[in-house]
């Protein structure tokens, strides 16, 4: 029981600092007095509006984005029973793609795309559900089979805007579809989102430690399985569509960030979720501080970053795990 | 203790009858053995006992109360079941696998306490398994896997437990144990044990009762002596038997 309690104190304190970092490093360099002076609000301007309006936002949206997507990442996991699930296997990222890139064909940008990314996603969640209980029989193997197909679809559609798309949209088009931060002021319902998700989702950790189990332990040990998958579902999808609207289809968080908090030792649903959450919203809060420095002024999509931190990690973890107990 | 009433009894999967109009009453205290061919629907039958799938016709009933009438909590906190095989795609340890045998008895947002703890230590402790707590089940051999499993069927400590091919994947030692040990458990605790067999000799050597079925819907039920006649299990395995005089009788192919 210590050491899972540990793991969680260590990465809450990873996150802190990594927001904190965030707050401190950017294109001007900010004494701590005036940032601190900015948060507990009796700062001056400049300094305040860089912090209250720039990089607190873009910092608790990094956050909100990882986090969601870590969780996501673990919830599917568990409803397909399959490790290799992420929050896109479901399509969800492209319908949110396709409703995202159809807005700024139409010229609509910032919200325009977000109120289209958004609703893309929510289609392709729903459209996805319906098909794959078609007959009433909702076997994880039908629903990753049903999400895929559905994933190539929208891919294709995808395709086919950048195809007819002008040359002076597709550049933004190539930042949303590679995963980018989008300023602006949703950082702060997201933030509520992440809380409420997380929320509701522990509090079905317990039974998600049996439903990895398989359909069969997890009924005849006493779980309703089928509302149980439903809320999966539910959670699951609303956190993967928070996440895109937000920044696109930042890939690998959450296929990794997961597996990284096992392979750490947190297994117990009840754990993982909190600290997929923290370590998801760490490294994309890390990555995004280094997408807009490393090569400033320009700005690196988020999601390569994300990569080059999260992949070296992993395996790290993975060897080190082999030499301990061979897998 | 509790007892599981069958009542006209209709079992179906597909095109196979698996039993008609069945009646029978398993005590607790009995040890009961389902034997029968392969395909004609011992599983689908233990699962019918469990409540995982409708029965056609007629009800299973746990003591009074129909099985469709108790939610899932209820039947785990005094009927278990060992799957015939179990997945584990993600990492465990022996321990949080046993332990998971307490989440019908624990509340709904609670945690495992220490007596949980020791229940799961204790029942691995029974299988042979004490000081592998640690361990990943997905290092463990397929006959290990099986005691983790008996082993968290264990931690639960249902009033019935439901076994589908227990021996599946032991050595003739661990057989023995594993069959001795629900034996037990069955006499000293008066628990109801059902098990699927493929072993006629360890059924007619370990369990008191036993379940036919002959496929078609037909079955014969009741007490070991009864039941276990060479005609009757020559026209069940469709195999010419020749018995060997022995405390229980044993059985060999002709």
């Amino acid at each position: 029981m210590r050491k899972p309690a540990h793991l969680l104190g260590v990465l809450l304190v990873l996150s802190i600092s990594a927001v904190a970092g965030a707050l401190f490093i950017g294109s001007v360099t900010l004494p701590a007095g005036d940032i601190l002076a900015a948060l507990t609000g009796t700062g001056q301007e400049p300094s305040r509006s860089i912090v209250l309006e720039l990089r607190l936002p873009r910092a608790v949206a990094a956050f909100c984005v990882g986090a969601l997507l870590a969780l996501a990442g673990a919830l599917l996991q568990v409803l397909l029973r399959n490790p290799l699930a992420d929050p896109y296997v479901l399509g969800t990222s492209g319908g949110a793609a396709v409703g995202a890139l159809l807005a700024m064909l139409l010229g609509l940008s910032g919200l325009g795309s977000s109120v289209g990314a958004f609703g893309g996603a929510l289609l392709s969640t729903v459209l996805v559900f319906g098909l794959a209980r078609g007959g009433g029989d909702w076997s994880p193997t039908r629903l990753l089979l049903t999400g895929i197909i559905m994933a190539s679809a929208w891919g294709a559609f995808i395709a086919f805007i950048l195809t007819i798309a002008p040359e002076h949209n597709l550049r933004g088009m190539l930042f949303w579809l590679m995963g980018d931060i989008l300023p602006g002021d949703l950082p702060w319902p997201a933030l509520m989102v992440l809380l409420g998700l997380l929320i509701l989702s522990w509090l079905i950790a317990r039974p998600l430690n049996l439903l990895a189990r398989g359909e069969l332990q997890a009924t005849t040990l006493g779980v309703a399985v089928t509302p149980l998958r439903y809320a999966l579902y539910g959670l699951a999808a609303l956190a993967t569509a928070t996440a895109v609207t937000l920044a696109g289809a930042v890939g690998f968080v959450g296929l990794v960030v997961p597996h990284l908090i096992r392979l750490a030792g947190g297994r117990d649903h009840r754990i993982l979720l909190p600290a997929s959450v923290l370590a998801g919203g760490t490294l994309l809060t890390v990555a995004d501080v280094l997408a807009r420095t490393l090569w400033a002024p320009h700005r690196l999509p988020v999601g390569i970053l994300t990569a080059a931190i999260g992949i070296p990690l992993f395996l790290f973890l993975l060897l080190r795990q082999r030499r301990i107990a061979p897998i | 203790m509790t007892a599981l009433r069958l009542h006209q009894l209709g079992v179906r999967i597909g095109t196979v009858e698996v039993c008609r109009d069945l009646n029978v009453e398993l005590e607790p205290g009995q040890c009961w053995a389902i034997l029968g061919r392969n395909g004609t629907g011992k599983t689908t039958l233990l699962h019918t006992l469990a409540g995982l799938r409708a029965a056609q016709t007629g009800t299973v009933h746990l003591d009074d109360t129909s099985l469709t009438r108790l939610s899932r909590r209820t039947i785990a906190q005094r009927l278990g079941v060992l799957p015939q095989d179990s997945v584990d795609p993600f990492p465990a340890t022996v321990l949080e696998t046993a332990l998971l045998g307490r989440h019908p008895h624990i509340s709904p947002w609670g945690w495992e306490s220490a007596d949980d703890h020791a229940r799961a230590r204790a029942a691995l402790a029974q299988v042979g398994l004490a000081g592998w707590d640690q361990r990943d089940v997905a290092t463990l051999s397929g006959g290990e896997r099986r005691r983790v499993a008996l082993a968290t069927l264990l931690t639960q400590d249902p009033d019935i437990l439901l076994l589908d091919e227990p021996t599946n994947h032991l050595d003739l030692h661990h057989q023995v144990a594993l069959l001795t040990r629900l034996a037990q458990q069955a006499r000293e605790r008066n628990k109801l044990v059902v098990m699927v067999l493929h072993d006629l000799n360890l059924a007619a050597r370990f369990a008191d009762h036993c379940l036919l079925l002959f496929g078609e819907g037909k079955t014969c039920a009741g007490p070991r002596a009864v039941v276990l006649e060479t005609p009757l299990l020559e026209q069940l395995y469709n195999q010419p038997l020749r018995q060997v005089d022995d405390i229980p009788p044993a059985w060999l192919p002709r």
